[in-house]
């Protein structure tokens, strides 16, 4: 590991300190709440109608863990990055590369997935729509946005999620009003129970986790809260709060309205619940409701992306061109530019279910490495040692839950992926041989640990 | 020309001003950076 190299005299651009609870929530959800219009379905032809939903439940509980530990974790770390962050304190410099990169490809991957979903629903439009330049247009658009500042950025997405939100509301009590004689939602008629038992659950989870997957990158904007202590926690609670309500009433919308092998294979299945229902107006706001979560979801992405690579390079885990910020709008523009055409690129492979499998495996395997970041914080920092904004309750519970949760999710996307599991696990040993061989002296250990070491206290045994 | 092909190209032509507005501010940047080359990069 290299030493010095740091620039004195002139205090450093850093980045805007504007977000408040609202935006995080924004940023949070806005990544999520696409979930809920595609993805989670498929889970049905694993585990049946019910499977799903015990799934869902469990993966619930999987991320209320993850968010109390990444909240109380990333309350006393101030910086860009979330888990990469952590990582970087807790872990060192090969673990902190490693989760930078699982965050970098569980949101650009994720964008590519909302990009193919976005051209899948226009497509339904007319055939003689071409489906490129929309995507295109729409992704320019969001990362021009997200160049031209964080909070503008941000206060966009939390208009387009709650739009989108409120679309799952009308379906729901449009379907009641309208809904043929013995009620709109038929769910004794079109549940498949739980086809395949317990071990369908298992194989259900992976599915189930999109109900939930990137609501973690609310901490990846740390450095830009007004009060971090405040905001993060305040918005990241909210945030889970509101996709726990989403997500089972849309199981309960969609599975009511649509029969289980039917809904087990649809591309967005709350636009064609809303097809059931026949009232051209819900048609007509679920439409809007799939592409606006789509759009708040990339954009969350394209933000998330862009703070994991920053910090990456600011800690010269990767070369530091990337770490510059705009001078007036204080993004990281090379960041955010450099990634803009990955998702594109994956996009248009046309493998949705292989896109959506490599940004899970990611955030899965960054889950795991929260669970043992938290044990090592605590044994580091125990309670009363560092000022924290948030503490998370009956540790080390919430940690031993996530592990077998995230593990146990593994090993059911294993069952079903197994050749992506495995692929995706090179991918990350060979970037690690990478960074070990090539990468890791050219890293500055006085730029890796500079801000944290000024901030905080010895660890105990130290 | 169809309507949707009007709305394709439209689309088309929105690409580009996105492209060339992010192109313009880019270079502009990195020209200025240019100039004042011990400017240290992001960190507070």
């Amino acid at each position: 590991m290299a030493r010095g190299g740091e620039k004195r005299g002139r205090p450093a651009p850093h980045l805007s300190r504007v977000l408040g609870p609202m935006h995080i929530w924004a940023l949070g959800v806005g990544i999520v709440l696409v979930g809920e219009f595609m993805g989670w379905n498929f889970g049905i032809a694993k585990g049946g109608t019910l499977g799903i939903l015990i799934a869902c439940w469990v993966i619930g509980i999987l991320f209320i863990c993850l968010v109390m530990l990444s909240t109380e974790m990333g309350s006393v770390i101030p910086e860009a990055g979330g888990q990469y962050a952590m990582a970087k304190y807790l872990l060192g410099p090969l673990a902190s590369f490693n989760v930078g990169l699982m965050l970098v490809f569980e949101y650009v991957m994720l964008e590519a997935a909302d990009a193919l979903v976005i051209g899948e629903l226009l497509r339904t439009l007319n055939p003689e729509i071409q489906v490129l330049p929309y995507v295109l247009l729409v992704l320019l658009a969001l990362t021009y946005l997200n160049y031209r500042g964080v909070r503008v950025t941000l206060s966009f997405n939390a208009v387009i999620t709650i739009v989108a939100f409120l679309t799952i509301f009308v379906l729901f009590f449009a379907a009641r009003a309208h809904g043929p004689g013995v009620g709109p939602f038929q769910l004794a008629q079109h549940s498949s129970g739980l086809p395949f038992g317990w071990i369908g659950i298992l194989g259900a989870l992976q599915f189930a986790i999109w109900f939930y997957l990137g609501i973690e990158g609310t901490a990846l904007a740390a450095e830009e809260c007004r009060s971090t202590g405040r905001a993060l926690p305040v918005g990241a609670i909210a945030g889970v709060a509101t996709l726990l309500i989403g997500a089972t009433l849309t199981w309960y919308v969609a599975s009511g309205l649509l029969d289980a092998a039917r809904l087990g294979r649809s591309v967005y299945p709350l636009y064609d619940a809303a097809n059931a229902t026949g009232i051209k107006f819900v048609i007509a706001a679920l439409f809007a409701g799939t592409l606006l979560a789509c759009l708040a979801s990339a954009n969350g992405c394209i933000t998330d992306a862009s703070r994991a690579w920053y910090s990456m390079s600011r800690d010269t885990l990767i070369p530091r061109a990337f770490s510059a910020l705009h001078p007036k709008y204080k993004t990281p523009y090379r960041a955010i530019l450099f990634l803009l055409p990955i998702a594109p690129a994956f996009g248009f492979t046309g493998l949705l279910d292989q896109v959506i499998t490599f940004s899970i495996l990611s955030a899965l395997l960054v889950y795991l490495l929260t669970g043992f970041m938290m044990v090592r914080f605590r044994r580091m920092y125990p309670l009363g040692s560092i000022r924290r904004g948030y503490t998370a309750p009956a540790h080390p519970v919430p940690a031993i839950v996530l592990i077998l949760l995230a593990a146990a999710t593994l090993i059911g996307m294993y069952f079903g992926y197994w050749v992506n599991v495995v692929a995706g696990l090179a991918f990350y040993l060979a970037a690690s041989v990478w960074f070990t061989l090539r990468r890791e002296r050219h890293v500055d250990a006085a730029a890796f640990l500079a801000r944290g070491a000024g901030e905080w206290p010895r660890p105990r045994g130290y | 020309m169809s309507g949707w092909a009007i709305l394709n190209w439209l689309a088309w032509a929105g690409c580009a001003v996105f492209a060339v507005l992010l192109t313009i501010d880019f270079v502009r940047v990195e020209r200025g950076r240019k100039g004042s080359d011990d400017e240290p990069e992001g960190g507070a």
